[in-house]
């Protein structure tokens, strides 16, 4: 286990919400922030690194979409995850097609949400010290892909199901669920054999 | 006069005058009573009998007051005597509903009205009365249903905000979970580094905080239910301020605070009475539907605001949204017919009937061409009704 200390920041409207992700973060040893629109976040993000967001998606003034928005979606340099309530789940997966590494559901639970930051956090350091992704993405329609639709991808082409790739990659089997969908859209593939098919073949 | 006369004459000793009179009186569907200046009973007629479930014998020579609840019983013969003394009429050639006892004890509402003859042997009065109870009856039943209704859309209102209400109560709920378990991690940690001061002061603190959500979570839930539950109208005397407030509040609960509220309220308000869950009601409809007219645009804005007017006061609901279309103001208070896709359309039309069952109305300026639509609501001042008593 990776005893870094994390800067998480913590981005939602509400004063008790935010105090208590607050509360287990920093028991966990960690370093959170609270923010509690998306303009001070936005304001602080330029000067502070973050390991970690955690950003509620119903928020006055900008909502969590538009920040995302805002912090570049995909090419965003830390996990987001997007906090939403049951009624939201389809904005959460509108935030994870535009960048969001994952949501979390409410109301969660401590172990849950400290067990997925960490590994989101690990998963991308790993990342960013593994050498290039093995699988060349010389098929047609790769350009369409995000770097995240590119490694779940990958994954599901090394013949990995939703809950190992969701485990390698630091996200849930269901969020890995989502993103099949998407490139399987994108790359117009039928079901899961057609997509490994265009992956190796269709120039891979 | 003795005119003699065929078929049904008078009974032996009785003037044909006579018996004209105990036919007619015996034949009024309505109860006619005479009495003395004494308040003895002179005259009880059929009608009556029904009425009462006492026979003529049992109540002829009786003071009148046997027929009275304890509050006009006892006070009837000093309304005689001032009436002898004074001439003032409280009744007398006014009529108006009073109580009425029966034989059995139970009381019933008449209407009553009262007239005087000087006669040989003095002053009487002549009392008619109408039985009120089939009447009192189907009103009570039509307020009985009325109630229902619009309590009934008070629940659908309430259906239709269930997800921003859940939302609202996800928020405690995530906060106190994350707590506890804040809690418990502060516990374990102290099993296995000691136990400090400093360690159990933090746990203090969080269950502290806990319990704060755990309270709000109580209040949003009191909120609902108030209006949820069946309860009999109520009137009381309260400051509509404060529910309207109240109301706006629990409205916006769970809502995109994108749009601007902004609440105008007439600081020197007398006290209104009123049933509030039912004012409340129509605030949350009309504040849900400006909501609905504003939330799509940028800078969206709700006014809510109070006044006061020579006859009453005032509640005004407004946005800055596209106003009602010409065509739709006709039929907007109409039940079931809406232009929303959810709902029944009952919002308007029950806050209507509220706002009359308080003796007020309900108006609109519907807006266009760049105005809002603007709700207002004219709620009489509480008036000190006379008293029953005063007859």
């Amino acid at each position: 286990m990776n005893n870094d200390s994390l800067h998480i920041a913590v981005v939602d409207d509400d004063a008790a919400v935010r105090d208590s992700l607050m509360t287990i973060f920093e028991i966990e040893g960690w370093r959170p922030r609270t923010f509690a629109d998306g303009d001070m976040f936005l304001a602080e993000v330029k000067r502070q690194k973050f390991d970690c967001v955690v950003l509620d998606v119903h928020m006055p003034g900008r909502s969590g979409l538009e920040v995302l928005e805002a912090l570049g979606g995909h090419s965003f340099n830390a996990p987001v995850f997007i906090i939403s309530g049951q009624g939201d789940i389809p904005m959460a997966v509108n935030a994870i097609k535009n960048g969001a590494h994952d949501f979390l559901e409410k109301p969660f639970d401590a172990d849950e949400v400290i067990t997925r930051v960490r590994e989101a956090c690990e998963a991308r350091r790993k990342r960013s010290e593994a050498p290039e992704s093995k699988l060349a993405m010389r098929f047609t329609g790769a350009e369409l892909l995000t770097p995240r639709e590119k490694d779940v991808l990958e994954q599901i082409a090394h013949g990995a199901s939703n809950k190992v790739a969701g485990r390698t990659l630091g996200i849930s089997p269901r969020t890995i669920e989502v993103h099949r969908a998407r490139i399987m859209e994108k790359l117009g593939a039928r079901n899961t054999a057609d997509l490994v098919r265009i992956v190796f073949t269709d120039g891979g | 006069m003795r005119d003699m006369l065929a078929g049904d004459g008078p009974l032996p000793g009785q003037s044909v005058s006579d018996a004209r009179w105990s036919s007619i009186l015996n034949t009024a569907v309505d109860g006619i009573i005479v009495i003395d200046e004494m308040g003895r009973i002179l005259i009880f007629n059929k009608a009556c009998e029904r009425m009462f479930g006492f026979r003529a014998d049992e109540v002829l020579g009786r003071n009148v007051s046997v027929l009275m609840p304890p509050e006009h019983a006892d006070a009837h013969d000093q309304y005689l005597t001032n009436y002898k003394t004074t001439g003032h009429r409280k009744i007398i050639g006014i009529g108006r509903e009073v109580r009425a006892r029966h034989r059995d004890g139970n009381f019933f509402y008449i209407d009553l009205s009262v007239g005087e003859a000087q006669t040989p042997d003095g002053r009487q009065f002549v009392g008619i009365l109408r039985d009120l109870t089939a009447r009192k009856d189907a009103e009570r039943r039509l307020n009985e249903l009325q109630a229902d209704l619009i309590r009934l859309a008070r629940v659908s209102a309430l259906d239709e905000m269930g997800s921003a209400l859940a939302h609202e109560l996800n928020q405690p709920l995530t906060a106190i979970l994350l707590y506890l378990q804040a809690v418990g991690r502060e516990f374990s940690r102290a099993r296995e580094n000691g136990h400090t001061e400093e360690a159990d002061e933090r746990a203090r603190t969080i269950l502290e905080k806990a319990r704060r959500e755990a309270q709000r979570a109580g209040a949003i839930i009191q909120r609902i239910r108030s209006l949820v539950e069946k309860r009999e109208p109520e009137r009381k005397s309260v400051d509509l301020n404060a529910i309207v407030d109240d109301a706006v509040d629990l409205t916006m609960l769970g809502q995109d605070r994108g749009v601007a509220i902004t609440r105008h309220y007439h600081p020197d308000l007398p006290l209104v009475n009123v049933d509030p869950v039912q004012i409340q009601q129509v605030v949350v409809n009309l504040v849900r539907n400006a909501y609905e007219a504003v939330k799509t645009c940028k800078g969206g804005r709700i006014e809510i605001a109070t006044g006061l007017e020579e006859k009453g006061v005032l509640l005004i609901i407004g946005d800055n949204g596209p106003g009602i279309p010409e065509d739709k103001v006709g039929d907007l208070f109409q039940a079931f017919k809406t232009g929303k896709r959810s709902g029944m359309g009952l919002g308007l039309a029950i806050s209507r009937t509220i706002a009359q069952t308080h003796g007020g109305d309900l108006t609109v300026d519907p807006g266009g061409e760049g105005r809002g639509a603007r709700f207002v609501i004219r709620l009489p001042l509480a008036v000190n009704e006379k008293s029953d008593e005063d007859l």
